[in-house]
């Protein structure tokens, strides 16, 4: 008995002191596979590049929260500059988006679309101030960091210069930058934080370009080298100087907005008419910035091209946009830009008028009659006999054929920055500080030059010249995502005529908006979502 | 010592299983409930939690049984602790906790489930027991001879929540007829008549777009609105719900054996479950087994398995929810009463292929181009699961009082999904057809040592257990999506996809460790106290901070065993207890919660990373303290009555706070299953919210006879939720609901309808006063005899309108026995809290972009001016009106989000009817037998609310949406034992 009881004790001691043994330290210390650790990010060039391509997939990728439509870069340049714009009609959305293309949504600071600018681009900023907080302890070529950190400051600057035309006065409404800017947040901080004015929030895109034009300079590398690829979505010198045009032209700094236009492209010739019928999804010579789209990438329904591609989602089951008719109209027949549209030429017979063949409500060709149903037929085969993809059936007069898809249900790249924009900004530029030869040549170049229409001369000057500066560049960026900032810059009134007084547009978006420039169509209120956690904004702006 | 006669009521003298181990229900000085097989077999439930409802007080269960294969019940133990995290309680299988699908486990194969309330009796798993614990017991073998038992089952599926009142077609046609002609109206400026002339031309072309009828599209109305068409023959099809319900069938099979002996026991089952649900497309198959088996071959030595393996699959709807096109519930619910499902031709005949079999109306616009019939029959959504569960232990037995046990278990599952969409119609005809697969692969084990030492003398019992636990949970999620299918047809494979659109992978890995001590003693059965504590690190939070201490105390006190209390025979058993203890939660932050990390994605073939979560290296474990107080008696030899006061107080909630957008979004995808906020947000712990509340259960043998027995039980649960501290004491607006200190944490916070302006139907609101200039600016403003109003929410005022949480909740019961043959009845009910209910908002307004099916209610909105009513009439403002119904620009303001929406949630179910009939003896024994019984039972046989269509057990938090209601299950049942 006495020996079983040692026997049990010693068993029972050994179990207890092998079993009570705790797990190693390592047990509770457990890493994601799903995602990084920031200090591996940020550790080195090599993985701090990947930090940068994540910027360029920010602008290019499903944002859940806000839905379906949501894709970051390819949204503003829809939803905001075009819907909210003179030039795009989208018949089929026109009732239900009234809303959002009358502007009657930009008061409503608790709304998605209102939060939407300003959570897109503050979300680049905050990756780009971390990567601009860690790559001066960064390890790796000197040179490639340079490059990394010009990229970081790039993405800033454009992205303050976006929120400014979403949230701010324009320009000439701000009392030389003395209304209210934006959060100009520059470090890695997440709390309160006053507003700069607008002429402190320009300096800052300023410096922060003069920076990444230097660094970028200094590295002597281009972005092939640094990526191993030839993507135009990672940002470059030319870049640099594209978005430092754009910013001084809306801050109508004309001599600098001109200087860096040219610059910007600088390298990056206009492209051929017959590049410019490939569906502008994927880059062309002239491409200076843009994003990356595959298959392999696809973002489903939510991308651009699923509306704006006439071989998209959208226009597969019949819901084509098209351009405003006054546009396309005004646009001589020459001019193979206005063939990208299916403009009176392409569908009406000898003898008949547009009103012959379209119904009043949305304006489309009116099938159930034989005229209607001729017309779309002649229209869709001459949409069948230009477009480089096989375009979808469409009954939209003045429908778009600009945009193509690479494949169902919208896959392509997107143009940010081409170098056409960039002449339209020399004319522009020329025009505004009375330099008139100047800017008739960039007109023309952009125009004849180029092979665009052949037939195209510009003698016109003052306010003539002026509206063609205009005109070509509605045309020339439409479906880009200017029209509502260039209408904003210009305080130019957003006008849609309706069908009954000789335009295209559905009642419930035709007439006049932003007649008033103090108009809440031209600047969104503050979303909640930065005003209700940022009591700095309580504070007088910075002095 | 009395001897009582079965109850399924709590006795003191039953063993109820606690954690680590088992007690007399007479020394647990916590809350514990516990329902036995006897209540889990009355019930033709799947997951074997949805018998917890209406059994037990404190409990809340929504169960959202009517898909089948759907595992996921809805479970509160005694209110709402966490704001940002889980609620749901902890589920420990035979010892071990349970992350899988309850779906797998077979409900013939439990013996018991209890339900841990308070911090006493949950404190040993108090690493996750912030909301209660539910232990699941399997059986064991026991008695002296071998059993075996079959048990057959096979019932009905049916809704069990009828659709709320649609309008028909002739109120459908005209109520648009008058909404359009306001449209004309209102935005375009018409008068009356050439408004209504207008109608009359375009709202067949132009809205809606499907002349059903036997006049053309100009000729359907009278110049003034009433309607003139006949659906034409062969329009049998506009009934979707026609096309999408059927009368499911559910079949059960089981076959479980025991055996035991002094040395060893022995149990082991098997069983196949067939549910096809009253929807298509929704199905479940199981087939499961156990082997359960303890040896006990010598005095000091004792050890067994426990192995258990399900492989089930099922057809799923994969987008029941919200406002999908393929969600049946929706689409079907609000679809036009005038869209057929088949196509048909100009005379009104369907159109049939060349089978002869009726083809479906696909590609119109009316529809979207969608049509979740076909797409329903020609997608797969479907699930495969195998798991397996295996359990082994060794007990040492040394120095007559101490026992050393090593334990492990491993669970392990294997998931795959499969998502198809054809090429025709549908999410899948943009690509071409796709298909999406998904692999989910789950090892979670747990290895532990426990020694424990028990000692007996005089009229001391100690006992006492120390105890060191690891766990590892790792899960790996692989997904690949191809599109642009090669060949159409039934080939649904990988293989048969020529373009990969998506290919993703990675895993997650939670492990943790915990360190726990217990200690009870009693004096003479009279006296119990016991006390407990557990040290638990989580992987979790940052090293620094990842160990948190939690523990508990209790005592009981037997006062009807007192000397005092001899004379007082009425009494049988009286006990008074108290407990006081503090546990933990980790599961209201992600995995790597401390941590700042990228998300890893892909963009032009190279590495993308973007933010996706901040670092907070000062996280720790959330706290939850509760405090329990409770009287238990049972009087005059038939009567049980329970009296718990409970205070639970949840502490450093870990939140997850938001910065200005401005620092730079960070919560782009959603945290672990959450949706994605598009915020910067950080995870903090801060806040606290109090539950206190009050429990009664009671149940009396009414009658209690040789032949006749009649017990009647009930139980309610008073439950008042607070918000007690918030991060710096700030009100965080969340949706139509607010979180605010004093306030529930379900407590609507919405704009304040004001009634319909009678002078034109319009909806008003009360007016925020800050904003009366700018609505007066906008024209959204009216002033009706000295009060401000306006027909904009934009300027309306918000205020508080209720919570959603019911004051009180329960049951009834009732069991009536007449020799073999019993009737057992068990109805449940919740009384007051609201629920905002969306579904019925939808169905009181249309668009002219999409008509949608209206509801009833729109008969009685607002027509016209009441005679004699002017501007200054002092009963203008109708405060119980409905708006007018219109489609115009005006209606959306009409039909704001406010509190006009808010439904009383109260709700009655009768849950349960049960009739059981053992066949006498002597004819069993005569075929050699040991008892047949057979049964039949309704589950859900009526649901009564104060709205008809509403469910209100959807949520918990007052929300509504289109998906399953709960089933109707009749069962016919035999049970076998040999």
């Amino acid at each position: 008995m006495r020996h079983s009881i040692t026997k049990y004790m010693t068993m029972g001691l050994l179990g207890a002191a092998l079993a009570f043994s705790s797990c190693s330290d390592s047990w509770l210390d457990t890493m994601p596979t799903g995602s990084a650790s920031a200090g591996e990010v940020n550790g080195n060039a090599d993985n701090m590049k990947q930090a940068i391509n994540g910027i360029c997939k920010l602008m290019t990728m499903q944002h859940a929260y806000y839905g379906q439509g949501f894709n970051g870069e390819g949204t503003i340049m829809m939803m905001y500059a075009e819907y909210m714009g003179e030039d795009f009609y989208f018949p089929v959305f026109a009732p239900g988006w009234a809303p959002m293309m009358n502007g009657t949504m930009n008061d409503s600071n608790t709304s998605i679309y209102d939060s939407y600018p300003w959570y897109y681009y503050y979300t680049i900023v905050g990756n780009a101030n971390t990567i601009l907080a860690n790559v001066d302890t960064a390890e790796g070529d000197e040179a490639e960091l340079q490059f990394l950190k010009a990229s970081a400051l790039t993405f800033r600057a454009f992205a303050f210069s976006q929120v400014v035309q979403f949230y701010c006065n324009s320009w000439a409404n701000s009392n030389n930058g003395a209304t209210d800017g934006i959060v100009l947040r520059l470090d890695e901080s997440t709390g309160d934080m006053p507003l700069s004015t607008l002429a402190q929030t320009y300096e800052q895109i300023y410096k922060d370009l003069d920076e990444a034009i230097s660094l970028f300079q200094a590295s002597g590398l281009d972005r092939s080298t640094v990526y191993s690829s030839s993507a135009v979505c990672f940002p470059n010198l030319n870049v640099a100087y594209g978005v430092y045009a754009r910013a001084a032209l809306i801050r109508e700094d004309y001599s600098k907005a001109s200087e860096m236009a040219q610059l910007a492209r600088n390298g990056y010739a206009l492209m051929s008419n017959a590049d410019y019928r490939t569906g502008f999804c994927n880059p062309t010579s002239e491409w200076i910035w843009g994003s990356y789209n595959d298959a392999a990438e696809t973002l489903y329904y939510w991308s651009y091209q699923v509306t704006m591609a006439y071989n998209g989602y959208y226009a597969s089951v019949g819901y084509n946009i098209a351009a405003s008719r006054e546009l396309i109209d005004a646009i001589p027949d020459t001019d193979i830009r206005k063939g990208l549209f299916l403009h009176s030429g392409t569908f009406l017979e000898e003898g008949q008028k547009v009103e012959d063949v379209i119904e009043t409500i949305y304006g489309s060709f009116d099938i159930e009659t034989d005229a209607g149903l001729a017309a779309a037929t002649k229209a869709n085969n001459y949409a069948a006999s230009v477009c480089t993809y096989t375009p979808a059936q469409t009954i939209e007069p003045y429908g778009a054929l600009k945009f193509a898809a690479l494949g169902m249900p919208g896959i392509g790249c997107i143009p940010f920055i081409r170098s056409s924009e960039m002449l339209l900004i020399e004319a522009e530029a020329a025009y505004k500080t009375g330099d008139i030869t100047s800017a008739q040549n960039d007109l023309i170049e952009l125009n004849q030059t180029s092979g665009r229409d052949p037939e195209y001369t510009c003698t016109k000057t003052g306010e003539d010249l002026w509206n063609e500066i205009i005109l070509y560049r509605r045309l020339e960026l439409w479906g880009e995502g200017h029209s509502w900032f260039d209408c904003k810059r210009w305080g130019r009134p957003v006008q849609r005529k309706g069908i009954t007084e000789g335009g295209n547009f559905h009642a419930s978006i035709a007439g006049t908006y932003g007649a008033d420039p103090n108009s809440s169509f031209w600047k969104w209120v503050l979303p909640s979502r930065e005003t209700d956690y940022n009591s700095g904004l309580d504070m007088p702006a910075v002095e | 010592m009395k001897v009582v006669l079965k109850s399924d009521e709590e006795v003191l003298d039953e063993v109820v299983v606690v954690a680590y181990g088992t007690q007399k229900r007479a020394s647990i000085t916590g809350a514990v409930s516990s329902v036995s097989a006897g209540q889990i077999e009355k019930r033709p439930v799947t997951n074997v939690t949805s018998a917890l409802e209406g059994t037990t007080t404190g409990v809340q269960v929504n169960s959202t049984y009517g898909e089948p294969g759907n595992g996921s019940n809805s479970i509160r133990i005694r209110g709402f602790g966490s704001i940002n995290g889980t609620n749901e309680p902890l589920i420990v299988v035979d010892g071990v906790p349970y992350e899988g699908s309850l779906n797998e486990i077979n409900t013939n194969d439990i013996e018991s489930m209890s339900v841990l309330k308070d911090a006493s009796s949950a404190a040993l798993y108090g690493n996750k027991a912030a909301n209660g614990v539910i232990l699941i017991t399997t059986r064991n073998g026991k008695g002296s001879k071998p059993s075996l038992n079959l048990d057959i089952r096979q019932g009905m599926y049916t809704r069990g929540i009828p659709e709320y009142d649609r309008l028909g077609i002739n109120d459908w046609m005209e109520t648009m007829w008058k909404g359009y002609q306001r449209y004309y109206m209102i935005d375009e400026g018409m008068d009356a008549a050439s408004a209504a002339a207008a109608v009359n031309q375009t709202l067949m072309s132009n809205v809606i777009k499907s002349n059903i009828f036997d006049k053309g599209n100009t000729e359907l109305f009278t110049e003034d609105g009433k309607f003139l068409g006949n659906v034409l023959p062969g329009y049998n099809d506009l009934d979707w719900n026609d096309a999408l319900e059927r009368t499911g069938y559910r079949q059960e099979y089981n076959l479980s054996g025991a055996a035991a002996g002094e040395k060893y026991d022995l149990f082991a089952s098997g069983s196949y479950l067939n549910e096809k649900g009253y929807v298509i497309s929704s199905d479940f198959e199981r087939f499961s087994g156990r082997l359960k088996a303890n040896f006990t071959p010598n005095k000091w030595f004792k050890s067994g398995i426990n192995l258990s393996a399900s492989s089930s699959e099922g057809n799923y709807a994969n987008e029941a929810n919200g406002t999908y096109y393929i969600n049946p519930f929706y689409s079907a619910r609000m679809m036009a009463p005038v869209y057929p499902y088949y196509a048909h031709d100009a005379e009104g005949n369907v159109v049939m292929d060349e089978n002869g079999n009726p083809t479906y109306n696909l590609g119109q616009q009316y529809l979207s181009n969608r049509h979740v019939v076909y797409e329903l029959e020609n997608d797969i959504n479907r699930m495969y699961t195998n798991t397996m569960q295996g359990q082994i232990y060794a007990t040492i037995s040394f120095l007559n009082d101490f026992q050393f046990t090593a334990k492990g278990n491993l669970f392990n599952s294997n998931m795959k999904q499969k998502n198809y969409n054809n090429p025709v119609c549908g999410d899948g005809a943009g690509n071409n057809g796709r298909l999406t697969q998904y692999y989910q692969r789950v090892k979670d084990y747990t290895l532990s040592q426990e020694l424990f030492w028990a000692h007996h003398f005089n009229k001391h019992t100690v006992d006492v257990l120390l105890a060191h636990e690891a766990r590892s949970y790792y899960e790996s999620l692989d997904y690949t999506a191809k599109a642009n299918m090669k060949m159409t047809g039934d080939n649904t494979e990988l293989s048969n996809f020529s373009e990969t659109t998506y290919s993703e992978g990675s895993t997650i890995e939670y492990n943790t460790e915990s360190y726990l001590a217990r200690a009870r003693y009693n004096y003479d059965d009279k006296y119990y106290f016991d006390a407990s504590f557990r040290r638990d690190g989580s992987s979790r939070f940052h090293p620094d901070h990842r160990w948190g201490n939690f523990w508990s105390v209790g005592g009981s006190w037997m006062i009807s065993k007192e000397k005092f209390m001899e004379d007082v025979t009425w009494v049988d058993d009286l006990k008074l207890r108290a407990s006081y203890g503090e546990v933990g939660n980790d599961a209201g932050v992600d995995y790597y919660a401390y941590m700042a990390l990228y998300n890893s994605d892909t963009n032009a073939g190279l590495g993308a990373y973007y933010k996706n979560q901040l670092m907070n290296e000062n996280l720790k474990w959330e706290t939850t303290s509760s405090f329990d107080i409770a009287v238990e008696a049972r009087l005059f030899d038939r009567w049980n009555i329970s009296f718990d006061y409970f205070d639970k107080r949840s502490r450093d909630l870990l939140f997850n706070v938001y910065n200005p957008l401005s620092a730079g979004a960070t919560d782009l995808w959603g945290i672990g299953s959450a949706d994605a906020t598009a915020m910067s947000s950080m995870a903090k712990n801060i806040g606290s919210v109090s539950n206190r509340g009050i429990e009664i259960a009671t149940d009396v043998d009414v009658i209690r006879t040789k032949d006749w027995n009649w017990n009647i039980g009930m139980n309610l649960t008073w439950l008042k939720n607070e918000i007690i501290e918030l991060p710096d004491g700030e009100d965080i607006l969340n949706g139509v609901q607010m979180f605010s200190e004093g306030h529930s944490i379900y407590e609507f916070y919405m704009y304040q309808y004001a009634g319909v302006d009678q002078m034109n139907g319009r909806a008003l609101y009360e007016i925020d006063p800050t904003k009366v200039e700018s609505a007066k600016a906008a024209g959204y403003h009216v002033n009706i005899n000295g009060t401000d109003y306006t027909y904009n929410t934009t300027y309306a005022r918000k205020d508080w309108s209720g919570t959603a949480l019911p004051t009180v909740y329960g049951s009834i019961s009732t069991s009536v026995s007449y020799k073999d043959l019993t009737l057992s009845i068990l109805g449940t009910y919740s009384l007051g809290g609201k629920t905002y209910d969306t579904t019925y908002a939808s169905l009181m307004s249309s668009s002219v972009a999409s008509p949608n099916a209206l509801h009833t209610d729109v008969l009685n909105a607002w027509q016209s001016v009441p005679a004699g009513m002017t501007e200054d009439s002092p009963n203008r403002v109708d405060p119980n009106g409905i708006p007018r119904f219109d489609l115009s620009s005006q209606d959306a303001y009409s039909q704001g989000s406010c509190d006009r929406w808010l439904q009383n949630s109260s709700y009655f179910i009768l849950k349960n009817i049960n009739l059981n009939y053992n066949l006498p003896k002597r004819w069993v024994t005569k075929l050699g037998l040991g008892g047949i019984s057979v049964y039949g039972s309704i589950e859900n046989a009526f649901t009564i609310t104060s709205l008809k269509g509403m469910n209100p057990q959807y949520s918990f938090n007052g929300t509504m949406d289109n998906t399953f209601v709960t089933a109707r299950v009749y069962t016919l049942g035999v049970n076998l034992k040999f």
